[in-house]
């Protein structure tokens, strides 16, 4: 049956149960795989969604409907996430969790995988977030910049030295 | 018309957006079908126009390329350069491992029911929305607004020929003297004494005076950081010109910035932005650490490269000294260094000065700390300093932050929030001042979740400081809680009394009078907008919308978002509209924002009568913050190509936005993308663009440089200073707006953004007839 999303989000708004339950299930997925990135830690990225859902119905007041919702969620869910991570002082290198890194029975590939991750955690925070969110996440300039406080053409430098370092890792692991 | 790649491949990341739009065109093309395959189902017509979400969707996924001809450039380069294909396929490669290198976490059924457990317990948490936060309240007055909005419309023919007709009191380039001291390195009580010769401005002064901001040994980094702003000594001028006078430092300063001023602070000489500095010495006359270190944290924000200059001369004076060395490691990280090459660099080092702390009869807490933070983060060694660090010196700084980890690890394991604040509650007490803020900060956001208002009050009084920002943020929480809305709506009321006193916000060491009377203001408004938003909450509508309309002065644009959202919040459809117009408008807002509430309002009847009056507003609220000085004498430039040129003559040409960059300088070189971006933004309103690189030589690397970066306006260098001089610049990037008729209109900004502000409200000003003054 289609959902009527209007009414989803004032039900959520108050609170229920069933709307939020919903929202979670449409939207939760997506939700942990971004904050998963920004934390690079299922622990930490099960707990920001957890905190996000947590406080969405008071946080939906605050979302004027002109906008998709799951780009709004997404936005709160990066700065929760991004929030969590300054508090905490801690770094994606400290936290990032390798113990489920995808297994292939290619071994050339395993190798590879192993190559890249090793140099996406070995970037400074500030320059992983960028590639991440712009690259595999798929968010423009305008909006990383928005969501880290800095401006598009800092995110798009942010984004070349990103690049610039992975390549050379790649090329290192061939 | 010809392509840009035509003697130049395109950079990385705009290769990278082309596979991004791929990608996002082939999730949408396959989300389309999916969607269509289950409307079919539904009985929807899959040709159905889309609903407003589908074009939300749409906008969010026009992506940054294409909005710009260059897209289409880049793809006809990359279909004929087998290099860029080369490199394409890399980021795509890259792209894909990134992707496969983890299985995405799944959401579980568990964690959902964890969730609305949480929420039946009465579990609710603060989301990071928005800048503020604003709610909801039934009803609606809008008469006394807009009868306020009509004033300032009007307002806006008078106050910008004001503004721009005003006297200049102002000459770029002569407000610079030359203070000298008896020393710069005093040592405990010792007598200061200082001459100063002052430039014609501050000359014709009848008393001066020397202010300073300083620093104890544990103050924190960052202007706000330091002790206080607090006057020296006042000059008298003697029969020779010179003005003279004495100090002397109390003994917990370690280091202090100074600048001369006129009693009235009407005119301050800060060295250029520089400021004079005194460092704290030992007996023996060396600098002492902790005044180089307050020196690192006096120059935070200001100037990252004389910070990481000073900590280079930190580890030469202190070679021995953990904490140097750690300052050192710590620039190399914001450089974007990476992980390896710094371990790589400082391992040994870090390894030499843990060698000789084991040597010790007994373990330094201070070293133990430095060695756990530095260690490489991967590293076995690190776990085991970190169980010595927990177990010899708990209360140390990093331990305590070890601590709190382990606190709000247990809690997340037990959900026990009352068990986990008793704990911080101790930690709290244990940590040392550093490391206060941190525990109650995280604490508050503890005590805030449980509703308990007597432990939310107590914790509160540990996190917000007393001054206007923090009793702001303290009220504005106060209010999204009902037991503690009145107490939040009264601590607002007070900051708001306060702020009709100046002595509320001190003025900063650089700031003049009536730059502080500004920000004075601009906190004022703020404050308004929190009080008016929390005003909706309480549903008292009529005083929310007359409290918002005393804060819709100027130009600032997250308050027009407060009254925007407050203003659809109580239903006023013409207020929200008439703060949306001007949001639509601003040019420094991205662009999918304007385009999306462009659409919405251009389908209004009044549509022009709203962008009428937001662009009046744009010009007088951007102009407000004008400081329009001119440039007194010629100060002489050169091109690339060796012809000289001038400022002053630039400044006299059209309006012009002057970037000052240093190719040596991280952030400078980070802003170029936004820079090219102004430069053709602005170049479409009849606005130019030089480029003065702090540079005395025009070198082949220096044009080599400029064709890297594809920076096609033009580019100036300074090989005497007298540019610096003239702008009073010191650092890069720094964007000055000349008006086209020989003064300088703002004082410097960092940001592309606000100098693309700034820039078209001179221009349009200009286009509106009104005449800037006449040059002094």
């Amino acid at each position: 049956m289609p959902v009527d999303s209007g009414a989803l989000i004032r039900d959520a708004r108050l609170g229920r149960a069933g709307a939020l339950g919903a929202l979670y299930e449409q939207h939760a997925a997506r939700l942990l795989r971004v904050a998963w990135r920004i934390t690079g830690a299922v622990d930490d990225a099960e707990d920001v969604v957890h905190d996000v859902f947590v406080g969405l119905p008071e946080a939906l007041r605050h979302y004027d409907e002109r906008g998709r919702l799951d780009a709004w969620l997404a936005q709160v869910t990066v700065r929760t996430a991004l929030m969590r991570r300054r508090r905490e002082r801690r770094q994606y290198a400290e936290t990032a969790d390798t113990s489920n890194l995808a297994h292939t029975p290619d071994a050339a590939l395993h190798a590879e995988l192993i190559d890249v991750e090793r140099a996406l955690t070995s970037l400074p925070d500030a320059i992983r977030d960028v590639y991440l969110l712009h690259q595999v996440e798929g968010f423009t300039h305008a909006h990383i910049g928005t969501l880290l406080g800095i401006s598009p053409g800092a995110s798009r430098v942010r984004l070349c030295r990103a690049l610039d370092a992975l390549r050379v890792a790649l090329h290192a692991s061939r | 018309m010809s392509s840009p790649f035509r003697d130049r491949h395109p950079t990385h990341d705009q290769l990278a957006d082309v596979l991004r739009n791929a990608r996002i065109a082939r999730d949408a093309r396959e989300a389309r079908d999916a969607h269509n395959g289950r409307d079919a189902g539904n009985g929807r017509n899959a040709r159905d126009a889309p609903d407003k979400n589908d074009r939300d969707v749409n906008d969010d996924n026009v992506n940054d390329s294409e909005r710009e001809p260059m897209a289409a450039a880049v793809v006809q380069h990359v279909l004929v350069c087998d290099r860029c294909r080369a490199v394409m396929r890399d980021l795509e490669r890259l792209a894909a491992l990134t992707t496969l290198a983890h299985s995405a976490p799944r959401a579980s059924t568990a964690a959902r029911e964890a969730i609305l457990l949480a929420r039946r317990r009465g579990d609710r948490g603060i989301l990071p929305t928005e800048p503020e936060h604003v709610a909801h309240a039934p009803s609606l007055r809008r008469a006394r607004w807009h009868r306020v909005l009509a004033v300032a419309a009007a307002l806006a023919v008078v106050s910008v020929p004001a503004l721009l007709r005003a006297p200049r009191e102002i000459v770029a380039g002569t407000t610079a003297g030359t203070l000298t001291l008896s020393t710069t390195h005093p040592k405990p009580g010792e007598v200061v004494s200082l001459e100063y010769r002052a430039g014609p401005m501050l000359d014709r002064a009848p008393a001066l005076r020397v202010r300073a901001r300083v620093r104890t040994a544990t103050d924190d980094s960052y202007e706000a950081g330091a002790s206080g702003i607090i006057e020296l000594a006042v000059l008298a001028r003697g029969g020779d010109g010179v003005w003279r006078a004495t100090f002397t430092l109390s003994d917990s300063i370690v280091y202090a910035a100074l600048a001369i001023e006129d009693t009235a602070g009407r005119e301050i000489d800060d060295h250029d932005g520089r400021t004079w500095e005194v460092l704290q010495a030992d007996s023996a006359g060396h600098v002492r650490y902790e005044a180089m270190d307050q020196r690192i944290n006096d120059l935070m924000g200001r100037n990252w490269e004389e910070g990481q200059a000073t900590a280079r001369r930190l580890v030469d004076s202190f070679p021995d000294d953990i904490r140097a060395w750690s300052w050192l490691r710590t620039f190399d990280s914001w450089a974007g260094v990476s992980e390896d090459s710094i371990n790589a660099r400082f391992g040994e080092r870090f390894l030499e000065l843990e060698r000789r702390q084991d040597a010790r009869p007994e373990s330094d807490p201070v070293v133990l700390g430095y060695l756990f933070w530095t260690a490489d983060r991967s590293s076995t060694r690190r776990s085991a300093l970190r169980e010595r660090l927990l177990r010899e010196a708990p209360t140390n700084s990093f331990a305590v932050q070890e601590r709190l980890m382990e606190t709000l690890g247990a809690l997340e394991r037990s959900r026990d929030t009352t068990a986990a604040i008793q704990a911080l509650d101790t930690l709290f007490a244990e940590a040392p001042t550093d490391r206060r803020a941190q525990v109650a900060g995280y604490t508050f956001s503890l005590a805030m979740t449980t509703g308990d208002t007597s432990l939310i009050r107590r914790w509160s009084a540990r996190v917000f400081d007393h001054g206007v920002g923090g009793r702001r943020r303290l009220g504005t929480a106060f209010v999204q809680h009902a037991e503690l809305r009145a107490d939040g709506l009264d601590t607002l009321r007070a900051v708001l009394r306060d702020l009709a006193f100046a002595a509320s916000l001190p003025r900063r060491l650089s700031e003049r009078a009536d730059a502080h009377a500004r920000r004075l203001d601009l906190e004022r408004r703020r404050t308004l907008a929190a009080l008016g938003r929390a005003l909706t909450v309480t549903g008292d509508a009529a005083a929310a919308l007359d409290t918002l309309a005393r804060a819709a002065d100027g130009w600032d644009v997250p308050v027009m978002q407060a009254v925007a959202s407050a203003a659809k919040a109580v239903g006023d459809t013409l207020l929200e509209a008439r703060m949306n117009a001007r949001l639509a408008l601003d040019p420094a807002s991205p662009t999918h924002v304007r385009d999306s509430l462009t659409r919405q309002l251009s389908a209004r009847a009044d549509w022009p009568t709203l962008r009428a009056e937001a662009e009046s507003a744009f010009v007088v609220g951007v102009l407000n913050d004008a400081r329009p000085r001119m440039i007194a004498r010629p100060a002489k430039l050169q091109t690339l190509d060796g012809r000289p040129s001038d400022l002053r003559a630039i400044a006299r040409t059209q309006v012009t936005v002057v970037a000052v960059l240093s190719r040596f300088c991280v952030p400078a070189i980070e802003a170029l993308p936004a820079l090219r971006e102004m430069a053709a933004a602005l170049a479409s309103e009849g606005i130019a663009t030089h480029v003065v690189f702090e540079e005395s030589t025009a070198s082949d690397e220096l044009r080599a440089f400029v064709r890297e970066h594809a920076l096609s306006m033009p580019i100036h260098i300074d090989p005497l200073q007298e540019g610096a001089q003239v702008l009073n610049n010191w650092g890069t990037p720094m964007f000055y707006v000349l008006d086209g008729r020989g003064a300088i209109v703002f004082d410097a900004t960092s940001e592309p953004a606000d100098a693309t502000r700034r820039a078209l409200a001179v221009r349009r000003a200009d286009a509106r007839g009104i005449s800037p003054p006449d040059a002094p």
